[in-house]
């Protein structure tokens, strides 16, 4: 035994050096390996929170816009009611009916005749048309306005409430792993209260209930300006349609240069916010602005008044109009269209659009366009589902706006 | 002068991609000159601090571009706080960078102290030195609220320089609210590549990983706990004041030091951290390795086995390497102060 043991003790000892170098590579090796297996998981578990605070933010955010088509969904029948009470089109149409009625009971005869005996209907009836022509125009183009103005407004009004959810959420997201700090040692800042949150929502109420009759008014004047000169008899085609309220639109949004004035139909002026939480039914507690909400409203104003929203609200405003004008077309080329299709299996698709686009639609009296335009109101506001919301809903720099509104926690963004 | 200035600024913002390699090129220079020949130790730390105090001042040009064009990067928590603290106005800022100028310039200067006064006015001129970043901690802290000193007090950087195009407008990224005084992003700028894709990335970039919707709150305003960032930041002087007075022969003045920084840190580990915060100790728990690299532990104990290692890894390969860089580090760290206690 003892041989075994002195021969191993004198092989230990002829190779020391060696095994001392052996021993040292490999227990620096281990703890090389040790050490980069710690890094890694350290790594992994960085990448994993990060994972985690991206997909809260983005799950957060999505539903939020989603949240928004909801709230303006649900204002939208207000708008309705206040735009077909106000500008009562059918109201007028009855009243032309009855004229109608009360002419072929009194046995008269064609409708254009000149200088016919009973000169005091004719008058009216004609009067009435004029009317019916301004006011059609006026209620379907303000309630485009309206809702995109609606819709931008409450992307706003949401996107700032959403950042503060947002933070509280961080909270509870952080609170497993670092239980002393959610005590309050960092991040003393509670998000928004119920209560002004309540309060904030409440200024929606401005535009529905002030600012719309504003709005309403300065799209009446362009109208009166644009269309009030053209005769009921001007042959109408889909492109002078398209031209007559482009030119409304150049009037309403320039009328104090880069449209800045459709952002005061939004908010009240400032210092008379007590006004509308008044008038908009917060409990009587509940009449005072706070610094808490008069942060809101001062961010929400700075937003309004940047020109980033001035270019936003204007590229929502093409949207929505291009929509309007999409809703025509069916009136002006329905019958083109349809032949199109017939024969769509036998002609080429690029002959198609060049087709279409030399053709200018069928040309028809002002007057017989403007039951058209007057219905197409209830595709704005009234429409179930409402296209005009679900595609101004995706606009892509809307969406972008609200990005920059939900980040905009930090005093400097980069 | 300041014409110049802009002038200059504006060569690094259409030159971006050259500089950076200009820069990274002395720097490769500096690791391979120790040892090399007469004086040129304080010729690779010349060019080191040279080198250091340009890509400084070039990153102070060159991040607002990167950001504004690559608005979707992430950005560390450490960057987000030293960005805001910088931002933040007044003093900071000055502090700050006298701070960081300073230590990135230490070596070099204890060099020539040493060569122009020779041990005095080494002695000296390494006690001016801790004196002024003693003053610039306190002031930070100070400025800071008694939030913990990160190792550095400014940013790190976080981008590409060879990818920094040359700019095309000098339109602002950013807007300023007239009433909150905040400063936003513009739509373009979030969608100038990829539409609302980008903006998303632009979102997810902004993901919070913990409770600081302000930068300030990735730190912890210090209360009873601030003695530890008071004795974390005295304790270089301290070291240095103990060494004149026991020199280096003596125990004295390495045990204060150690038990200082202990004591600091054990205080540290004994609150709650933020992360930013445990990555902070987590950092001064490795700077604890150098104390095997000063005196009298390093003559007594570290310097017979680092020789021993060295000599033994000659003929092997790979260690050898390592062993070489070691090798010529050596010197450094053993001549001057601030290699092993500069920090």
């Amino acid at each position: 035994m003892s041989v075994v043991f002195d021969a191993v003790g004198g092989f230990l000892n002829r190779n020391r050096r060696k095994f001392y170098w052996l021993g040292g590579t490999v227990g620096s090796g281990y703890l090389l390996f040790k050490y980069a297996q710690w890094k890694w998981t350290e790594f992994q578990q960085r990448r994993e929170i990060e994972q985690t605070a991206k997909s809260n933010v983005k799950r957060r955010f999505e539903q939020n816009l989603q949240d928004c088509t909801f709230a303006v969904g649900s204002l939208l029948p207000t708008l309705g009611e206040n735009l077909f009470n106000e500008l009562n089109v059918e109201l007028l149409t009855a009243q032309l009916q009855q004229t109608r009625q009360a002419k072929t009971e009194g046995g008269e005869g064609g409708e254009d005749q000149p200088g016919a005996p009973v000169t005091q209907p004719r008058k009216t009836k004609l009067e009435i048309w004029e009317e019916l022509k301004l006011l059609s125009f006026t209620r379907t183009i303000s309630s485009v306005y309206l809702v995109t103005l609606l819709i931008v407004f409450t992307h706003l009004q949401l996107s700032l409430l959403g950042r503060f959810f947002y933070l509280d959420s961080v909270v509870a997201f952080s609170q497993t792993d670092r239980e002393q700090q959610v005590r309050g040692t960092v991040g003393g800042r509670k998000g928004v209260s119920d209560e002004t949150e309540r309060k904030y929502l409440t200024f929606s109420w401005y535009v529905l209930n002030v600012g719309w009759k504003q709005c309403v008014a300065q799209v009446q004047r362009a109208v009166q300006e644009v269309v009030g000169s053209i005769s009921l008899k001007e042959v109408t085609t889909y492109d002078a349609l398209i031209e007559i309220i482009g030119k409304v639109r150049e009037k309403v949004e320039d009328e104090n240069g880069e449209n800045s004035n459709m952002t005061a139909f939004l908010l009240p002026e400032e210092g008379k916010e007590e006004d509308v939480l008044r008038a908009g039914g917060v409990e009587t507690d509940g009449f005072v602005v706070d610094k808490e909400l008069k942060d809101l409203l001062n961010e929400t104003r700075d937003f309004l008044d940047s020109s980033d929203f001035r270019k936003v609200l204007k590229s929502c405003f093409d949207e929505a109009f291009d929509l309007l004008f999409k809703q025509l077309r069916p009136t002006f080329f329905a019958e083109q269209e349809s032949r199109q299709r017939s024969h769509i299996a036998e002609v080429q698709e690029g002959e198609d659009i060049q087709d279409n686009a030399e053709n200018k639609g069928k040309a028809m009296p002002l007057a017989g366009v403007i039951p058209v335009i007057s219905r197409l109101v209830h595709h704005v506001v009234n429409g179930v589902p409402n296209i005009f919301l679900e595609i101004l809903s995706t606009q892509p720099e809307l969406k972008a706006l609200s990005v920059v509104m939900y980040t905009g926690w930090e005093d400097h963004v980069l | 002068m300041s014409n110049l200035v802009k002038k200059y600024e504006d060569f690094v913002l259409h030159n971006a991609p050259q500089i950076s390699g200009i820069e990274s090129g002395l720097r490769s220079l500096t690791y391979i000159l120790p040892g090399r020949f007469n004086d040129a130790d304080m010729a690779s730390e010349a060019i080191f601090a040279t080198v250091n105090l340009m890509s400084l001042y070039h990153d102070t040009i060159l991040s607002a571009a990167a950001h504004q064009q690559n608005p979707e990067a992430p950005t560390s928590n450490f960057n987000r706080y030293t960005r805001h603290m910088l931002l933040s106005g007044g003093w900071y800022k000055k502090v700050a960078y006298t701070l960081t100028m300073v230590q990135m310039v230490e070596v070099l200067v204890e060099m020539g102290a040493r060569k122009l006064g020779g041990r005095k006015g080494r002695g000296r001129v390494v006690l001016g030195i801790e004196v002024i970043k003693v003053v610039c901690r306190t002031a930070l802290l100070k400025l800071s609220q008694n939030r913990m000193l990160l190792h550095s007090a400014v940013p790190e950087r976080d981008y590409d320089p060879s990818t920094i195009q040359p700019p095309t407008t000098s339109k602002p990224g950013t807007w300023t609210g007239k009433r909150t005084g905040k400063h936003h992003v513009h739509v373009d700028v979030i969608t100038q590549k990829g539409g609302y894709d980008q903006a998303v990335q632009f979102l997810l970039s902004k993901a919070l990983t913990e409770r600081a919707s302000s930068p300030v709150d990735l730190l912890n305003r210090l209360g009873c706990h601030k003695w530890a960032e008071w004795v974390f930041i005295f304790r270089p002087l301290v070291y240095v004041l103990t060494l004149r007075r026991y020199g280096p022969k003596s125990y004295k003045p390495y045990l204060i030091s150690l038990t200082l920084e202990l004591g600091s840190l054990l205080a540290s580990l004994n609150r709650p951290q933020t992360s930013l915060e445990k990555d902070e100790t987590k950092r001064r728990c490795w700077l604890l390795l150098y104390y095997l690299l000063r005196n009298p532990v390093y003559e007594r104990f570290t310097k017979e086995r680092l020789d021993a290692f060295v000599e033994g890894a000659r003929k092997r390969p790979l260690i050898s390497l390592f062993a070489g860089i070691l090798r010529d580090y050596q010197p450094l760290w053993e001549k001057w102060h601030f290699y092993t206690s500069g920090y």
